[in-house]
């Protein structure tokens, strides 16, 4: 076994001042500071093997960003270890920088009145690429990412979803060894989804980039991860394969139609419950431990249907569901 | 950053490069000049996407120096000195200032928005890449009025003084150090908001007082405020030091005036790194919404 | 909007006006701690000048020279610099957003005329942040230079000239403001009005103390009767010139409707042209 990230009870605080509202509040500030400890990661511990491609999720706030932001020495943690690549992030952040590659979706490292070509030429320049290397490289990620017709385009111009094409492709000039996504398919259509899903699944099975991504979208872990770890509160809730995830907890897909005719009577379905309805749609959750989804929707097809789509429930359910099986699973343990 | 290693690096290049391992670092000095230089192109490129805004700026900066000197020009046309200090010497201080602030911020184009980048975690991007955080940040904008700045001390300086050789050097040293003074007390203003939270209004309040004692001959201040301007608004070394070198030069004060650069900068370094380990990354605000 | 529907209409659009004006200055209330914070730089300037007329004082007799004495210069540019740190700040205003975000088609179909509507919040922010500015500016020469002889009359001019003021700035700093139809950024433009105003308008010296052949430049430029006059008359013993003063400064808003009305009216045009 080859870990390349190894973490230990890491622990990061942050301090917040609590101030009251209004003029009196400012005041009382001033003269005595007041301060609240948000506790953002409650001392995690996990392992990340080379090659391996791992799903970070949990609801806003859980502290994913604050994980991979401490593995790219971003944050200094309150407490606890961690070593990627056999450093200390925080401080060896320039030499592990050089191996690593981290892609924020809510943050761009593009320069946003330039073509992406021009920021590629000065990221080359911050990696210190030598410069056939560096042109190889990246007319082959132009090539593999279909970037040729964006290239000449001011970034301000671009699509979220074209932007984030060349933001990943940016992230892999220099041929890192992990890939560090925080939500990289936040605010994204389906298509731009599947496309950046794809790009970086190939990517960790062509070229054996680790891929440690976040995301509040279970979505991407179903299409992209073999590994989840579920966090909440700071706190790792689970960490397994994600076919255990989906076998224990993802076991709901939800349905929404809508239809061309008002009126019309929902066929009885087994295993299905009709979690709303309205006169011309409804919204359906389907047990998939009973049925598969597309029985179901073979069924619906008899339907006058003008729309269809299938989403999985959301986050906190999930999470909601995890903490339930847990609990029952320790009731269970203390009344054999 | 060995005084031999520029050499090293030419030797590597003279070897088409091919041979040499990849990792052997290239000279620091290459590095970063090509670095600076891929930078400055992208500032630029920028810039020209906005032509008309960009030349109006420019202008604007020129016009907005050029209305204090025409005040001191004015008061000097009714007073002969004040505190020693006459037509020339003011032309020297307007000179001096407006070009230190103006290379400080042509370098450094983040340099006073860098509390804003604290608060809204927007360092992030630079912590990501492996280049050192304070210089890689401070330098990767560039403010294209700033010239504007640099141009009028340099043409004010010229004009008005008519300079010796020698004073054009001594003008150069002077806004080379003022200049590092200016980046290290933006540096050390701004990384209050590694402390404060958002402290975008203080830092901009502690500039424009520095600001403002810099360009008023340092002798009418009195008392308090007179240490003050030697030690926490070191508006004495930007602009009343370097005065003095020219009506009266001797080789201590031009070496205490780099000494006191260099100890700022090591102190605005130090303050930076202190900070960077509270660093929150937009945490701050996250939570608060 | 044809012209006799909005001469008759006049009356009602300036009781909105009004009445924005009113809404803006109380919701400003709540920035009166950062209105404060801002007027350090009010309170650095004052003792700076302070200091600087002292110094010049040891050597020459600053009275004899300008015609006025320091504690009257101070005053003199307490009101300057009221008038001038009040005005709104020169990046990103509420039109350049607005036309840059094209939230102005939305603001368009309110029921108030969007330059009217303006200019009530503009004008009306900047009586606020002018008083305050007034206040701290007074308590910091009396102070620093301790009290002079004021008119009630001419102080009373004073601030009705600049209210007046207000509105003629207003006229001018908006059409600049519409320019952002075609231009990406006004700011270098809004420094550029700016600093004219603060240099030929006699921001940091009287007229009087300036030399002759620039003093008799800004007397023949508008720039002065926004700067210069109503200060003048601040730290005066009667209100003379007021009338005068108060003439031009109208007139130099009045001339200003021409470009402010011609940009609008190609400005609305692109709106529509690019569908909002």
């Amino acid at each position: 076994m080859n870990a390349i990230v190894e973490v230990h009870a890491l622990r990061k605080e942050f301090r917040r001042r609590v101030r009251a509202s209004g003029i009196r509040g400012v005041l009382q500030s001033f003269a005595s500071p007041r301060q609240e400890t948000v506790v953002a990661l409650g001392g995690i511990d996990f392992r990340m093997e080379a090659g391996e491609s791992l799903a970070l999720i949990g609801p806003n706030g859980a502290g994913k960003s604050t994980t991979i932001k401490t593995l790219t020495g971003i944050l200094h943690p309150t407490s606890g270890t961690a070593t990627v690549l056999g450093m200390v992030p925080w401080k060896q952040r320039t030499q592990l920088a050089l191996q690593l590659a981290t892609v924020f979706g809510q943050r761009s490292q593009l320069w946003f009145h330039l073509p992406a070509g021009e920021t590629f030429d000065l990221l080359a320049h911050i990696y210190e690429l030598p410069r056939a290397e560096y042109r190889a490289r990246r007319d082959e990620l132009i090539e593999r990412f279909d970037l040729g017709p964006l290239l000449g385009t001011s970034v301000r111009k671009l699509s979220l979803g074209q932007r984030m094409r060349c933001e990943i492709a940016a992230s892999l000039l220099h041929r890192p060894r992990i890939l560090f996504l925080d939500e990289p398919t936040i605010g994204l259509d389906v298509i731009a989804k599947q496309t950046i899903r794809e790009l970086i699944r190939e990517l960790n099975r062509n070229e054996g980039v680790s891929v440690l991504l976040t995301s509040h979208d279970a979505g991407d872990i179903e299409h992209l991860c073999k590994r989840v770890i579920v966090i909440n509160h700071g706190v790792i809730a689970f960490d397994d394969r994600v076919s255990t995830l989906r076998r224990r907890h993802l076991q709901k897909k939800v349905i929404r139609i809508r239809l061309n005719e008002s009126s019309v009577t929902l066929p009885a379905l087994a295993h299905v419950e009709v979690l709303s309805r309205s006169d011309y749609g409804a919204k359906l959750e389907v047990d998939t431990r009973e049925r598969a989804v597309a029985e179901v929707m073979a069924e619906l097809g008899t339907l006058p249907l003008a729309d269809i789509t299938i989403e999985d429930p959301p986050m906190e359910e999930i999470i909601a569901e995890i903490y339930a099986a847990r609990s029952t699973a320790a009731r269970g343990v203390s009344e054999p | 950053m060995t005084p031999d290693s520029p050499r090293t690096g030419s030797v590597r290049t003279d070897a088409r490069g091919s041979e040499s391992p990849r990792k052997q670092p290239r000279s620091r000095l290459r590095v970063w000049s090509g670095f600076a230089r891929a930078y400055a192109l992208a500032n630029l490129q920028s810039a020209l996407e906005y032509r008309v805004s960009f030349a109006t700026q420019v202008f604007a900066m020129m016009l907005n120096d050029g209305m204090w000197l025409v005040f001191w020009l004015a008061y000097f046309d009714k007073f002969q000195v004040v505190e020693g200090w006459g037509r020339a010497d003011i032309v020297t201080l307007w000179a001096v200032v407006a070009a230190s602030f103006g290379l400080a911020t042509t370098v450094c184009g983040n340099l006073f928005r860098l509390a804003g980048l604290i608060v809204r975690g927007e360092l992030d991007i630079y912590l990501a890449l492996p280049k050192p955080v304070l210089p890689h940040m401070l330098m990767s904008r560039m403010s294209v009025t700033a010239p504007g700045d640099v141009l009028f001390g340099v043409i004010g300086f010229g004009l008005l003084v008519h300079p010796t050789p020698g004073q054009w050097i001594l003008f150069l040293s002077s806004i080379l150090t003022g200049s590092i003074i200016f980046v290290a007390f933006g540096v050390v203003s701004q990384s209050l908001s590694f402390w404060l939270g958002n402290a975008e209004g203080v830092a901009e309040q502690l500039t424009n007082a520095l600001i403002n004692f810099s360009t008023y001959p340092t002798p009418i201040f009195r008392g308090v405020v007179k240490l003050a301007l030697f030690t926490l608004l070191p508006a004495g070394f930007i602009a009343y030091l370097p005065v003095q070198l020219f009506r009266e030069f001797t080789w201590l004060r031009l070496a205490a005036l780099w000494g006191v650069a260099a100890l700022a900068l090591t102190l605005a370094v130090m303050v930076f790194r202190a900070g960077l380990r509270r660093y929150e990354s937009g945490n701050l605000v996250l939570t608060r919404q | 909007m044809s012209a006799s529907s909005s001469l008759l209409g006049i009356p009602r659009l300036l009781r909105k006006t009004v009445a924005v004006a009113e809404v803006t200055v109380a919701s400003q209330l709540a920035y009166v701690g950062e209105q404060l914070v801002r007027t350090i730089f009010l309170v650095l300037i004052l003792y700076t000048f302070t200091q600087l007329w002292n110094a010049t004082n040891r050597f020459q007799d600053v009275e004899a020279v300008t015609g006025l004495s320091i504690a009257q210069l101070i005053w003199y540019l307490v009101f300057t610099e009221s008038i001038l740190l009040s005005a709104p700040g020169l990046r990103g205003t509420q039109v350049d957003e607005d036309v840059k975000s094209g939230d102005l088609a939305y603001r368009l179909a309110k029921p108030i005329p969007y330059p009217f509507f303006q200019l009530g919040a503009d004008v009306g922010s900047r009586v606020f942040r002018f008083a305050i500015n007034l206040v701290v500016g007074c308590l910091v020469a009396l102070v620093v230079v301790g009290p002079i002889r004021l008119s009630p009359l001419s102080v009373a001019a004073a601030v009705g000239l600049t209210l007046t003021v207000f509105v003629a700035d207003w006229v001018w700093i908006f059409s600049i403001s519409l320019l952002s139809f075609w231009v990406e950024d006004t700011f270098g433009l809004h420094l550029l009005y700016r600093r004219l105003l603060m240099l030929l308008g006699g921001m940091l010296l009287p007229l009087e103390a300036y030399p002759e052949w620039l003093a008799a430049i800004c007397r023949k430029l508008p720039f002065a009767y926004l700067v210069y006059h109503p200060s003048r008359l601040f730290v005066q013993h009667e209100p003379s010139g007021f009338g005068h003063a108060r003439l031009m400064v109208l007139l130099i808003g009045v001339v200003g409707l021409l470009p402010l009305w011609t940009l609008y009216r190609f400005g609305l045009r692109r709106v529509s042209a690019q569908g909002g």
